[in-house]
């Protein structure tokens, strides 16, 4: 059963007229839709500017998108009023890309987990002390750097207290947004392992944004590809990782290292010309549509 | 700073636990380096900035009690007179010389050293006076040229000085604040009007201002209420160079991750703008006190010198400093009539260094 399902997302970015001049709109996300099933790892990848992360926060109305329908279990997260959102929003979280602008560099680690809890009324003071203390041993933190200011933590650590700031309220679905890949390779695993323990754990739903494919095939149950705003491919990650449709998802794995210097590559360089923007997504194979 | 990197606290526990003596105790490490460290040493500049302002705000408040004599007691015969020095010994009380006139046209004096005049301790309501205070008075600053002790005035001064600029500047700071804050967060029409207003209020000539409101009101007005209207003046005049400041740094703070999760997790809008974004604008708002406070402190006395200030008995700074500038031979003859600058320059210095590592720029370095 879908849990969050995205239908017909646009959102155009206005650019500001200027006193003779006419603004200028931007297509970030171009009419995108897809589902997220209940307990499954929704992997969203394309190249920098693709509208993975203006999606990602459309969903959260971190930016009000301009029209379409977010439902969450069913309901619209567009139409929701301010109380009924900041409710919502305990069940709906986000993980952020960047470990240094994530956190508040004025506060302590304790102070950053608490926030949630003291947003929402939760528990007494002495309640919210513990449970501060196991979100930092579940995210594998000693509870002994507490009062440490963010500064005082790697960029792993930060991440790691990210995520426990996002899992303090038990939310049921989170959207990664690019977690790892400000991250040193040995701690990017790190984190993946417990991103994916936690999952099975608290059985999260994640919507992961990356533009590491290696990653998104390794983790991810199924995965739409963006380009220019728009969906241009979606199914099983085995399906859409073995055959690729889009001639945009096929450059975008030929681009994938591989780790053998005598393996012969063959990258294939996108040609724009060669990419029918109105095509529209056709079923491949079971689940797998491609725009072609 | 609670946790402990620089190592400093467990050689002192253990120090402790053994029962030994403080002479025993390794001298603190001098150790240049970023964050928590620095302050390790006795002796940072941080607080030798707080106790010169503690001293100032002390003296401010203790005046009644160790400034010698009021406001507005006159020596006519010791007009312009030079500091009475005390002279400490073992043998007997601090004692200071009297100053006889010399020449009245030149006001020139001379010490009279056939006859010390002891000091008393507690006597007359005040901490210290001299045992004879009709001829020979103590004057640790000298007079001013109506022969009223400047000691006493620029202690009595510090309590209007002080006070003023402090309540100006918590106003500036809490009107540039809210306006700034809410211009940089909430953006479009309401960042245009509040900023355009208080780029109105920028270019405004405030002398002019000022004196076009001091000449729709009353010529006397009572002491009380010119310190409100003041106050309520400066922190107007004042709080545009902060509300600008603020709106930049809210405008770009608000757009990083940090602000943006704090509004993921339900914060409403202002508290993600007072809890977490308006902080990162304390560095920039001590900065601009700092500068502000010694600009209330010299504007009251500009404004004092046209008539809008504090009426003639009453001693601020600023009165004091005006007085001093109508006689030429301050500089030369009279410099003691100049310590109101001094003390204006002391405490600009102490808020200076008390004020060095407010808003925790380094630690956001990291």
């Amino acid at each position: 059963m879908s849990l969050v399902e995205v239908e017909h997302l646009v959102k155009h970015f206005g650019r500001d007229t200027g006193l003779f001049r006419g603004g200028t709109r931007v297509a970030a996300v171009d009419d995108v839709s897809f589902s997220i099933d209940q307990g499954e790892t929704f992997g969203l990848v394309g190249e920098s500017g693709s509208g993975k992360t203006t999606t990602g926060r459309c969903m959260l109305r971190l930016i009000e998108p301009t029209s379409g329908a977010v439902r969450f279990r069913g309901e619209n997260v567009l139409e929701f009023s301010r109380s009924r959102l900041r409710r919502a929003r305990r069940d709906m979280q986000i993980v952020f890309q960047d470990p240094y602008s994530s956190l508040n560099p004025r506060m302590r680690a304790r102070k950053i987990v608490e926030e949630p809890l003291v947003i929402h009324e939760l528990g007494s003071r002495a309640e919210r002390r513990d449970r501060v203390a196991e979100l930092f041993r579940l995210v594998g933190l000693s509870p002994a750097h507490l009062d440490r200011f963010p500064h005082e933590f790697s960029g792993g650590q930060r991440q790691r207290i990210g995520l426990a700031r996002a899992l303090a309220l038990n939310p049921s679905f989170v959207i990664l947004d690019e977690p790892v890949s400000a991250l040193d390779v040995s701690i990017q695993a790190q984190v993946v392992n417990l991103l994916m323990d936690l999952q099975r754990q608290l059985t999260l739903t994640y919507l992961f944004i990356a533009h590491d494919l290696r990653l998104v095939e390794h983790i991810c149950t199924r995965v739409a590809v963006m380009y220019l705003g728009r969906i241009v491919e979606i199914g099983p990650a085995a399906s859409l990782f073995a055959a690729p449709q889009h001639p945009y998802t096929r450059a975008l794995l030929s681009a994938i290292p591989v780790p053998d210097p005598d393996a012969s590559r063959q990258r294939i360089v996108l040609d724009p010309a060669s990419i029918n923007r109105n095509a529209v997504l056709k079923e491949i194979a079971a689940g797998h549509f491609a725009a072609v | 700073m609670s946790t402990d990197i620089t190592g400093l606290k467990g050689p002192r526990h253990i120090a402790g636990l053994k029962g030994a003596g403080r002479a025993e105790q390794a001298p603190p490490l001098r150790t240049a380096g970023p964050g928590p460290i620095k302050g390790a040493g006795r002796f940072s500049s941080r607080s030798i900035g707080v106790v010169i302002v503690a001293v100032w705000a002390l003296a401010a408040v203790a005046a009644p009690v160790v400034a010698p004599h009021a406001v507005d007691d006159r020596f006519p015969g010791l007009l312009n007179s030079p500091p009475t020095v005390p002279h400490v010994s073992f043998v007997q009380r601090p004692y200071i010389y009297r100053w006889m006139l010399v020449n009245q046209l030149e006001q020139r004096y001379e010490i009279d050293r056939g006859r010390p005049v002891p000091l008393r301790w507690f006597s007359g309501g005040t901490l210290v006076q001299s045992s004879d205070e009709a001829r020979a008075p103590l004057l640790l600053f000298g007079t001013d040229s109506y022969g009223r002790d400047v000691f006493s005035r620029l202690l009595y001064g510090a309590r209007m000085s002080l006070s003023l600029a402090l309540v100006s500047a918590v106003g500036a700071m809490l009107v540039g604040m809210a306006a700034g804050g809410l211009a940089g967060y909430v953006g479009g029409a309401l960042d245009e009007a509040l900023m355009r207003t208080s780029d109105f209020v920028m270019v405004l000539p405030a002398m002019y201002v000022a004196l076009a409101l001091r000449a729709v009101l009353p010529l006397v007005l009572a002491p009380r209420v010119v310190f409100a209207l003041l106050a309520g003046i400066f922190a107007l005049v004042g709080a545009p160079f902060i509300a600008r400041g603020v709106r930049a740094i809210v405008r770009s703070e608000r757009r990083l991750d940090y602000a943006v999760a704090a509004e993921a997790l339900g914060a409403s809008a202002a508290r993600v703008l007072v809890r977490h974004v308006l902080p990162a604008a304390g560095g920039f708002v001590a900065t601009e006190l700092a500068m502000l406070i010694p600009a209330f402190i010299v504007a009251e006395a500009t404004l004092s010198y046209v008539g809008l200030g504090f009426p003639d008995p009453i001693a601020s700074w600023g009165t004091m400093l005006h007085d001093a500038s109508t006689n030429i031979r301050v500089f030369a003859d009279f410099p003691w009539l100049l310590s109101p600058a001094a003390a204006i320059f002391l405490v600009v210095l102490g808020l200076n260094l008390a004020i060095e590592d407010a808003g925790g720029y380094e630690r956001t370095l990291g």
